[in-house]
């Protein structure tokens, strides 16, 4: 399952996890290795516990057992080094705030005590929306934006943290053509930094355009590795039931 | 906004002043200078807010920005505080000034109506709610049940409009504002589920709560159980002696395990109701203390929110279990 990487190698290390809520198991025993500068999928059916592992990586989720470790090249990573990009957003974003505003958010851990973002924060922001295609709704509040742009402004807010690791919850969920193009884009800049994504992915169909490995889950890891070798009809038949590759019309 | 600017404006020409007669008067006190301009420096917001849990709010969405000032200990009951003249000072030398409402604070009336005629810029917790969340009383409809934080999801709109207000009183920290916001309703959304989690042990016909006043109406409401109180829903009226027989009847019919205490209101009332159900041969446990209209101290270890409503929820499941 962990294809022999060198210590080195890893961003993310999780033994041994195991989530229940209350006395029903939703993550059984899942020991998995993220490899560094690399993008992986987590992929599987709904309830298959694949926003819970993110969770329980963040901390956000206390698990049974288990634990999670994050590696930068010289140790351990700082928290202020993980950065997440939520579902859907917990916050009404009707909020009286503007998209620039939005993205200094992701700057809050690198400064100081009660220290205000300065022109260098400014200017990681603006980039970061450039990046996104949105540097010209800078001065527009978040509320006015679509669904797609305001998923593109939270993209460039976890840009703009300078993160070393990505953990993304389906962020291509319900955008459109246009965002889906800017959101690839933004992620292979991330991978070619040096930097490790893992995201939770729904679409079998864009598993081998946009990701280097496959991570198949359902309550149990069922197959992890790079994409060209995990990403056949049995492994996913395992993780989903029987010819579900029909199904989903891949076959 | 404005005011902001204002007191910007303010600190400047008092440090002017200061300034001046130091060199002018020579007088030496050079304390009072460097008091001035630590002060404009870091110039964090004053908060003052009456309850332990919106004390709590403050300082998790204010966060390093602002400096809090919680009115009402642990253990107190809001209901019948009163605001003493330090109160009223503080009251009035805060930036803002953060409420209940809904006549919690049901002898600070008086208090909150100067406020409001001084300008001060002021948050209600009552204002977030959409009047159709809230429940009224069964005796007078025109009173509403204060006791909105038993319900998480409620607590969360009381959450996003602090947050609001705050972004719109200092819109410099925006920012900060809504990170801190949007971290703790994604807490909250935890807290949520465990609580409903929790509540999915208990079978459908012991989910019962039984306590001294009643104030869990939107926690029965929220969480799917049915609610007794020996008392109305604010702690300004005694329970008389039928009530007490009266609900020591229905434990007994519906062979309910244990009652609870509260927090800030006295304990006797439930020991005279546990002492009629043994009267008659039946018996019922005192299955705890419920914090009610106050969060724990920080000896309890439960003196957040989060840890306040998960202590609740867990000492209701384990004794109805």
């Amino acid at each position: 399952m962990n294809h022999n990487a060198k210590k080195s190698e890893v961003a993310i290390e999780v033994f041994d996890l195991t989530v229940a809520y209350d006395i029903k198991p939703v993550l059984w025993d899942v020991d998995i290795l993220f490899r560094r500068a690399k993008s992986t999928a987590i992929v599987g059916p709904n309830g298959a516990g694949k926003s819970t592992l993110i969770k329980a990586m963040l901390g956000m989720i206390r698990p049974l057992t288990g634990a999670v470790h994050f590696y930068s090249k010289s140790g351990l990573l700082q928290r202020n080094q993980i950065a997440y990009v939520p579902q859907s957003a917990s916050i009404d974003w009707d909020f009286p705030i503007t998209v620039l505003d939005v993205v200094l958010m992701g700057r809050y851990g690198h400064l100081g005590w009660i220290k205000r973002p300065g022109k260098h924060d400014r200017e990681l922001a603006t980039d970061a929306l450039e990046k996104v295609g949105m540097q010209d709704y800078k001065t527009r509040q978040i509320s006015e934006l679509s669904g797609g742009q305001q998923q593109r402004v939270f993209l460039a807010r976890a840009f703009a943290q300078e993160a070393t690791v990505y953990l993304m919850d389906e962020p291509f969920k319900g955008v459109d053509a246009s965002t889906e193009a800017a959101i690839v884009d933004l992620l292979k800049e991330i991978i070619s930094s040096g930097n490790t994504i893992v995201l939770v992915h729904h679409d079998l169909n864009t598993v081998a355009d946009y990701f280097d490995e496959l991570c198949l889950i359902n309550k149990r890891i069922i197959a992890h590795g790079p994409v060209e070798k995990v990403f056949n009809e049995e492994n996913i038949n395992r993780t989903y039931g029987r010819n579900s590759l029909a199904k989903a019309g891949l076959a | 906004m404005n005011t902001k600017n204002f007191k910007g404006a303010k600190y400047l020409c008092l440090s002017i002043i200061i300034s001046l007669a130091l060199v002018l008067g020579a007088c030496g006190n050079s304390n009072a200078l460097v008091k001035q301009e630590g002060q404009s420096q870091t110039e964090k917001t004053q908060i003052v807010a009456t309850t332990t849990m919106l004390a709590d709010l403050s300082r998790i969405i204010g966060g390093d920005f602002v400096e809090v000032k919680g009115l009402m200990g642990p253990g107190i009951d809001p209901h019948l505080y009163q605001a003493s003249a330090g109160d009223v000072s503080a009251l009035q030398n805060a930036d803002v000034v953060v409420y209940h409402g809904l006549d919690l604070e049901g002898k600070m009336g008086a208090v909150f109506d100067s406020l409001s005629e001084m300008n001060k810029t002021i948050i209600r917790a009552e204002d977030a709610i959409d009047r159709s969340d809230l429940l009224s009383d069964e005796e007078d409809v025109n009173y509403f049940d204060p006791h909105i934080w038993f319900d998480v999801s409620l607590w969360k709109d009381v959450t996003e409009h602090f947050a609001r207000e705050m972004v719109l009183y200092d819109p410099d920290n925006a920012s900060v504002y809504a990170l801190n916001a949007e971290n703790y309703l994604r807490e909250l959304d935890e807290a949520e589920l465990y609580i409903k989690n929790r509540v999915d042990e208990l079978p459908e016909d012991s989910r019962v709560l039984i306590t001294a006043h009643d104030a869990f109406q939107y926690f029965a409401h929220a969480y799917g159980f049915e609610v007794r109180g020996l008392q109305g829903i604010s702690t300004d009226a005694e329970a008389g002696t039928a009530d007490v027989r009266e609900l020591a009847d229905f434990i007994i019919d519906r062979e309910i395990k244990a009652i609870f205490i509260e927090s800030s209101v006295p304990h006797k009332s439930v020991e005279a109701l546990q002492a009629a159900v043994r009267a008659q041969g039946f018996d019922v446990e005192i299955g705890g203390e419920l914090y009610s209209d106050s969060l724990g101290d920080q000896a309890s270890g439960h003196e957040t929110y989060i840890a306040t409503i998960k202590a609740n929820i867990d000492t209701i499941v384990d004794a109805l279990k």
